[in-house]
């Protein structure tokens, strides 16, 4: 399976609400974990009681529209949230109108496929294995020519197409495609199932076979799940050397950071945590180390960032792999979520995080090993000199390990 | 609890040391010649006038209902005490911010909260004078305080401060970086306190510490001469519980001279009580209504000009621009409405709304918008202002030039020249 920057995911239902939501300011965020509350609601009375006399007079006197209470409570809360200055503690109300939407609409399906939009007009889709495009019958590599019917045009942006494509779960989609090599145009009738986004893509790399390439988007609940069966299928498909691509990830869960760190590390230290009260503690790797041995090479770029710059931090304190790219990001606070009441959460940054030689990246990131851009103009035509850097420095660690 | 005026202002131009202006948009006048446009502004000032009836006290605590509802915010509170990796505000900064939070939601830029420091700030300048150094500051951008004129005769202008030096620090404390009302709260002091002062000159690599021994200080309310050809011309730079007395002042001084008429220069001048509005008013109209106040549960309250004006007959001539806001608007609405008097300038601010003072139990104060006020024939200018009778627009280059156009014209119209 392959994925480059430029592919999208045509649609995939549930979509990670909760990691994608609080994509908060930079997009870029990682969680702890949710957790329940224990607080004891004890009022403070004495100062606040300002606050009451104020919303009095106001309602009271207020030449105009006052908020109803629920609104007065949000409107108190922001005020106070505000007053943190702190960009990753937030509050976010519940949206009833956005989850109407979909409940109106029911639950959204797609056919399973990357698309890379090449070119006005062109289109070209790569079916996830094992996803209703592929048992269909589609092939990495199909143009798509219309859906349902709509001839697709120079003029058809991405968007159009997700949108003709994506639908109700169960729906039927037709799909007319060309194919290399083939005359006549293929149609495909896909039914439209729902499913989640896969946190990981692998593949071997067509120009080094003995080279597994492993992109991680996300750190979801599943990625651990996920990373685990890209190891054991490249293995099983011979790859010796590892490349980890950790570029434009925003992070997600903590403990998915952990088990991720885990399948390349043996055990010790990943991270280190400090709260406010200067406690700290050490969250250490689990010893399954399914691939501690395979040579290294994370890519990492300034949209590496919280999760993911605690696995790129681990790799490159501990020795176990070399980092190649651009600085990181640079977020070193951890938030915790806690979903309240109403259907509203919290987000609130609870601690600070240390790398295993107890460097505090917060604002300033990891600086990779080997330093190279990747420009507008690579990007425009398709190169990668990122990963060709990190292809040319595993060569030369297999020419300098003799292999038994 | 007082009835206020202001026009929202963002301004820059404030008084060190007391003028602080609320906000509006005021001009100094003196000299700094920097003209602040009467956008949007967080802070109103202007005028502010007692109530004459008590109204009765509120509630300090919340009904069961409003404490119910308001679980989640003490649910939040404690997992910020619990969790927040930093520094969480005290309970008197959360309890503001909270009451913030709510104004935010309000729309209406015109109510407003002040918390105790800035308070007692906005009551010594509405008294007339204020106690420190006399210069007008604004905070720059940068976050660093800026003098924009000292004040003529002033403790900073005699200590040798001048436009365009930074106040680093004031008594050891690092300016930088705080709102313009935190700062102004460490150069102000009592009178004949001395008050050490880190300046940045421009020019000067160093900064330097300078000494300023703090006095009582005028705000400027009145100014006024008599121009050439028996013209009097007063100027009224805001609706301070001094402005009466003091335009009443320049009045017998002026009169008693014999002029053939009168320029009341009310430009850039952003408000103030309500009752000066209507005092001032009274200079020059004899009776009938100065404003109609209406308020959101279907009441008015007219306010009649008192007896005993001034100014009655003579010809008379009111400056305004876009400076001109509420109280101002009070003022040459009704000398306009009444055709006592002709408007010369530009369209006025546009404030129409009536603000209510209340000082809070702990020191604090909250600016409620109450009602919606009418000029004598029914106008509502809000959002909309006054439209001068004659029309004359002051360019940046007039006022680079120092020429004013404006007055020109209401000296040339008095003289009947046109």
């Amino acid at each position: 399976m392959r994925l480059t920057s430029k592919k999208i995911l045509i649609a995939l239902a549930a979509l990670l609400l909760v990691l994608l939501s609080f994509s908060a300011g930079f997009g870029l965020n990682w969680v702890l974990v949710h957790r329940n509350l224990e607080a004891d609601l004890t009022q403070e009375i004495a100062p606040f009681s300002v606050f009451w006399e104020a919303w009095h007079i106001l309602q009271r006197d207020f030449y105009g529209d006052l908020p109803d209470e629920q609104e007065l409570t949000y409107g108190a809360i922001r005020g106070v949230v505000t007053l943190l200055d702190d960009p990753y503690t937030s509050f976010v109300e519940p949206q009833p109108r956005e989850l109407e939407r979909h409940d109106l609409q029911g639950r959204f399906g797609g056919i399973g496929a990357w698309i890379e939009h090449q070119g006005p007009g062109t289109f070209v889709l790569d079916p996830m294995r094992e996803r209703p495009a592929a048992q269909a019958g589609m092939q990495k590599g199909d143009v798509l020519a219309a859906v349902d019917g709509v001839e697709i045009t120079t003029e058809t942006s991405l968007e159009d197409v997700l949108t003709m494509i994506r639908g109700p779960v169960d729906s039927i989609v037709r799909i007319v495609v060309r194919r290399e090599g083939i005359d006549e145009l293929l149609t495909f009738e896909i039914k439209r199932q729902e499913f989640q986004i896969p946190s990981v893509s692998w593949r071997l790399l067509d120009q080094e076979p003995t080279i597994g390439y492993v992109k991680l988007n996300l750190f979801s609940e599943r990625t651990a799940n996920e990373l685990q069966e890209a190891l054991d299928d490249l293995s099983s498909q011979g790859a010796e050397q590892i490349i980890l691509d950790l570029r434009d990830n925003g992070g997600g869960l903590l403990q998915a950071a952990i088990d991720v760190c885990s399948k390349f590390i043996q055990d010790g230290v990943v991270l280190y945590e400090q709260k406010r009260d200067d406690e700290e503690k050490f969250y250490p790797a689990k010893s399954k180390g399914t691939v501690s041995e395979l040579p290294l090479v994370v890519l990492v770029n300034g949209g590496t960032a919280s999760a993911s710059e605690i696995v790129a931090g681990a790799i490159q304190d501990r020795g176990r792999g070399i980092l190649i790219g651009e600085t990181t990001f640079g977020k070193g606070s951890v938030q915790l979520i806690y979903d309240l009441s109403d259907g509203s959460s919290l987000h609130v940054t609870a601690a600070r995080w240390l790398t295993p030689d107890r460097h505090l990246i917060d604002g300033s990131g990891l600086m990779p090993d080997i330093e190279i851009a990747l420009t507008a103009e690579d990007r425009e035509q398709g190169r990668d000199p990122q990963l060709e850097q990190a292809i040319r420095q595993l060569r030369q660690q297999a020419k300098l390990t003799p292999t038994p | 609890m007082k009835d206020i005026l202001n026009s929202g202002c963002k301004v820059i131009l404030i008084a060190l040391i007391a003028f602080l202006i609320t906000g509006g948009a005021f001009v100094a006048g003196f000299g700094a010649g920097a003209i602040t446009s009467p956008l949007s502004s967080n802070l109103a000032p202007s005028a502010l006038l007692p109530i004459p009836s008590p109204t009765p006290t509120v509630s300090l605590q919340p009904s069961e209902k409003e404490e119910a509802s308001f679980d989640l915010f003490w649910e939040i509170w404690h997992i910020l005490e619990k969790e927040y990796y930093g520094e969480l505000p005290d309970e008197s900064g959360m309890t503001y911010g909270a009451i913030q939070g709510v104004l935010d939601t309000l729309d209406d830029q015109n109510t407003v909260f002040l918390e105790p420091d800035m308070a007692d700030i906005m009551r010594e300048d509405m008294s007339g004078s204020f106690e420190g150094i006399g210069a007008f500051v604004r905070m720059r951008e940068d976050g660093r305080l800026m003098i924009v004129a000292p004040m003529e005769g002033q403790p900073a202008d005699e200590a040798g401060l001048r436009a365009g030096d930074i106040i680093l620090e004031a008594g050891g404390v690092s300016l930088e970086g705080m709102n313009i009302h935190e700062a102004i709260l460490y150069v102000r002091g009592p009178k004949d306190s001395i008050v050490e002062l880190k300046i940045l000159r421009e020019g000067l690599g160093e900064p330097f510490i300078v000494e300023v021994r703090r006095a009582s200080i005028e705000m400027p309310t009145v100014e006024s001469e008599m121009l050439e050809n028996d013209i009097a011309y007063i100027k009224l730079y805001e609706f301070n519980s001094q402005a009466t007395s003091r335009l009443k002042e320049a009045l017998k001084d002026l009169l008693a001279k014999n002029p053939r008429g009168l320029i009341f220069d009310l430009r850039n001048n952003p408000g103030g009580y309500l009752n000066e509005a209507v005092t001032v008013t009274s200079q020059f109209i004899s009776e009938g209504t100065v404003l109609v106040e209406r308020f959101s549960d279907g009441t008015e309250r007219v306010y009649e000009a008192q007896k005993g004006g001034l100014a009655l007959d003579i010809p008379l001539v009111v400056l305004v621009n876009a400076g001109s806001a509420s109280a101002s608007e009070i003022t040459a609405g009704a000398i306009q409405d009444t055709g006592r008097g002709t408007l010369v300038g530009e369209t006025t601010f546009g404030k129409g709304s009536v603000q209510l003072l209340h000082n809070l139990s702990d020191g604090s104060e909250l600016r409620v918008t109450v009602a919606r006020w009418f000029t004598p024939n029914e106008r509502l200018i809000h959002g909309q202002g006054l439209e001068p009778d004659i029309v004359v627009e002051m360019t940046p280059e007039d006022i680079e030039a120092e020429l004013d156009p404006q007055l020109d014209r209401a000296v040339e119209y008095l003289l009947g020249r046109e």
